[in-house]
């Protein structure tokens, strides 16, 4: 028995030395995990980079952000900018956990492509799941004081989040260089600015291929484009404006919730030098604040969903016009004259043509209920 | 004549099949196939899959005039000693540089996504010694370590539903666009990620039951490949589409990478960890099939040393192939062009010479 366990035991002991993995362990300990960084352009046209590293303090609840570093540095490109903050900073700079990606407005308008490309080819960094454009400075941004506890980073990474779970912004889904590098979609990131001691989200901007247009789109206009696209995550809150002189200036407004979206997008193409789209939103929507009036009767239902339903239209059209002039196709009509007019596609310079078609949306409302109150 | 504790049930046949099959091309067979056909690609995979059903008939009928012979035993009787012998050893060497290429990919792409700095010779050896293991047993054996391992696909499968909610049908439409010939051309470009149906040619007499069984049992275990790639070709262009799948050419492990869950973080190292093992299975079973046909060249000596020395022989070679994109790459290309001439045409041709001849197999008594 002895004998022939001999040899496996060698075995084991030799596989053992196997187990280690001792060429490809990179220690958490000598790693300085970049939460958060930002690209800005310099005014001589080089790239400035910033990055915030979280400093863990080990407390009751387990480690918590107690500061964190701020660091920034200047390079040609991405991998420069990183050689240069490593020469700053104690420890191996290490981004596989970065979980926020700021692009200043003056980069965005450059190009954000170049600046994204060693994200999406080194297999260790993280493919950036939240980005966002800078109204200013992301430098300026990522140096402010919060007034929150906790680290930049977090206070981000949960102000997109239930931004998006507000439909406000777009969640994101796929990795930005799979809209960008697509000829019929074009990218939308939220837009932020710093205030003194707060981020503020701003609304969308609107980008053509990888250039930020330089044209954003305001927190209400944000949602009805959220809608158009037919994106409702959780919830979507609409300020609608129905009254015009009424006093004092609350009672002009009604807010709704809207709880179900219905969407069709049609897109006519079989002449190309009428193409045209339209959209049809159907909106199941609950009352949450009506000062003015009350909603005893159905007649008095019907009439405020009718004008609900104008005033919507309106905006939603305003929201299409302002897509149209920036050429940013984000609601991907190009995508659809692809699949289902691929002759047409063929023909025409969708770049110049996009900004031509005539394009409309149409909303109507349905109020399901307004609360345990009239 | 093959022994009875050797033989394997028609079940364990389809997974062994599927295991052969699914391997190496899960990860970059949609981007492969979406340089040609496009938004197509996924009828160029499905079209390549049928083709497939073809060669397993073919096969299939081939054998079935030499029911107990496996096919280094039945040429002999159809072509005769010399051009028989010719053929074994093209077989073995096909089925050897089969398994290497495979290695080889497989060490390409760890070396890239997982470990960068372990050296090379620490990746090969640890899948040809698992392999040899492996092989060095029977194929009652193998044939259970592959059921076994058939729960990872499920697996596998479940962490491809993530993206689902995320496609876009808009991105594979229209259908048809890249034309007839882009289509045709895919198609071939695919038909590697189907190689493995091939080792029916060896192991069919070695499995249980009547003939018409075994060969419902390999056109649904191909069946089922098919659906399983067609199904990833497709989530993969409607996710990123054909224009920026163009930039990845491992786009189901870049989808897992980008997608995280609470807890898992790099979905991807998970998802690379599983089909690890789908592709030691592939390499086991050429590896398996090369020292069969060993033992049928050289009679006298066993088949475990064969397996040694074939998996120190693979080792070696390994090594001495420069690990790098485009090498691999003109490899893997080459390799494509001709395995059509082993999958396809030899058992063709076998079965056209052997009606000729109308010669059966001496179990085989006309009925």
């Amino acid at each position: 028995m002895s004998t022939s366990r001999k040899p496996l035991l060698l075995l084991l002991c030799c596989c053992l030395t196997l187990l280690t993995s001792c060429w490809d362990q990179i220690l958490l300990k000598d790693a300085k995990l970049v939460m958060v960084s930002g690209f800005d352009l310099t005014k001589e046209g080089r790239l400035l980079g910033t990055v915030v590293i979280p400093k863990f303090s080990s407390s009751d609840g387990g480690a918590k952000i107690a500061e964190s570093q701020i660091v920034s540095g200047e390079g040609d490109t991405t991998m420069d900018v990183g050689k240069e903050l490593n020469l700053k900073i104690a420890g191996q700079f290490d981004s596989s956990k970065m979980t926020v990606l700021l692009f200043g407005e003056d980069f965005a308008k450059q190009d954000i492509q170049p600046g994204l490309d060693v994200f999406y080819r080194d297999p260790r960094r993280s493919l950036v799941d939240n980005a966002a454009v800078v109204k200013g400075r992301a430098n300026d941004l990522l140096n402010i004081k919060l007034n929150e506890s906790g680290g930049i980073s977090e206070y981000l990474d949960t102000l997109f989040n239930s931004a998006q779970n507000d439909s406000i912004i777009p969640p994101q889904t796929r990795p930005m260089f799979s809209d960008y590098s697509d000829p019929a979609t074009d990218l939308i990131l939220p837009i932020i600015e710093a205030l003194e001691h707060e981020v503020k989200i701003i609304g969308i901007a609107l980008f053509n291929g990888t250039k930020y247009t330089g044209k954003h789109l305001n927190i209400d206009e944000s949602s009805i484009l959220m809608l158009l696209d037919n994106q409702l995550k959780n919830n979507s809150e609409l300020k609608v404006k129905i009254h015009e002189k009424e006093v004092p200036e609350s009672k002009n407004y009604i807010y709704i919730n809207v709880s179900n979206i219905n969407r069709k997008l049609k897109v006519n193409g079989q002449n190309a030098n009428r193409i045209s789209a339209h959209i049809q939103l159907d909106l199941k929507v609950d009352v949450l604040e009506y000062s003015k009036n009350y909603l005893d009767s159905s007649q008095k239902i019907q009439a405020l969903e009718k004008t609900i339903s104008e005033k919507l239209t309106a905006e939603a059209n305003i929201v299409i016009k302002k897509l149209q002039e920036a050429n940013s196709d984000s609601l991907a009509i190009g995508r659809r004259l692809i699949a289902f007019h691929h002759a047409t596609w063929e023909q025409i310079d969708w770049i110049e043509t996009y900004p031509t078609i005539e394009f409309d949306a149409r909303v109507n409302t349905k109020i399901i209920n307004h609360g345990i109150f009239n | 004549m093959i022994k009875s504790e050797n033989k394997i049930s028609q079940f364990q046949l389809f997974f062994i099949i599927i295991q052969t099959q699914i391997g190496i091309g899960i990860i970059y067979l949609p981007y492969e196939v979406n340089k040609i056909s496009g938004s197509d690609a996924w009828i160029s995979v499905f079209v390549a899959g049928i083709a497939v059903q073809i060669g397993i008939i073919i096969i299939w009928l081939l054998c079935r005039r030499y029911p107990e012979q496996t096919f280094f035993e039945l040429v002999n009787s159809i072509v005769g000693r010399p051009i028989g012998l010719l053929l074994k050893i093209s077989y073995i060497g096909y089925f050897l540089i089969s398994a290497i290429l495979i290695t080889v990919q497989f060490i390409e792409k760890v070396n890239i996504w997982v470990l960068p700095r372990t050296p090379i010779w620490v990746i090969s050896m640890l899948l040809i010694a698992i392999s040899v293991l492996c092989v060095k047993e029977n194929l009652k054996v193998m044939a259970r370590f592959f059921v076994l391992v058939s729960v990872l696909l499920v697996i596998l499968l479940s962490f491809t539903f993530l993206v689902l909610k995320d496609v876009n049908v808009l991105y594979v439409l229209p259908i048809g666009v890249s034309g007839f010939n882009n289509i045709l051309k895919g198609t071939t470009q695919s038909s590697f990620a189907f190689q493995g149906f091939e080792s029916l040619l060896v192991i069919l007499p070695y499995c249980l039951g009547k003939s018409v069984g075994k060969l419902k049992v390999a056109l649904s275990a191909n069946g089922f490949t098919i659906i399983f790639y067609t199904y990833i070709t497709f989530i993969t262009i409607s996710y990123f589409g054909s224009s920026a799948l163009q930039f990845i050419p491992e786009p189901i492990l870049y989808i897992m990478k980008f997608k995280y869950l609470d807890i898992i973080d790099r979905v991807d190292l998970i998802f690379f960890s599983i089909w690890i093992v789908c592709v030691a299975t592939t390499v086991m079973l050429y590896l398996y099939l090369s020292s069969i046909g060993m033992t049928h060249l050289f009679g006298k000596t066993k088949r475990t040393t064969f397996v040694y020395c074939m998996g120190a022989f693979m080792f070696i070679v390994v090594l001495l192939i420069p690990i790098n994109g485009q090498v691999i790459h003109t490899l893997g290309y080459n390799a494509n062009r001709y395995s059509t001439i082993f999958t396809f045409v030899v058992p063709a041709i076998l079965l056209i010479v052997s009606l000729i001849r109308r010669q059966k197999g001496q179990e085989d008594m006309p009925t």
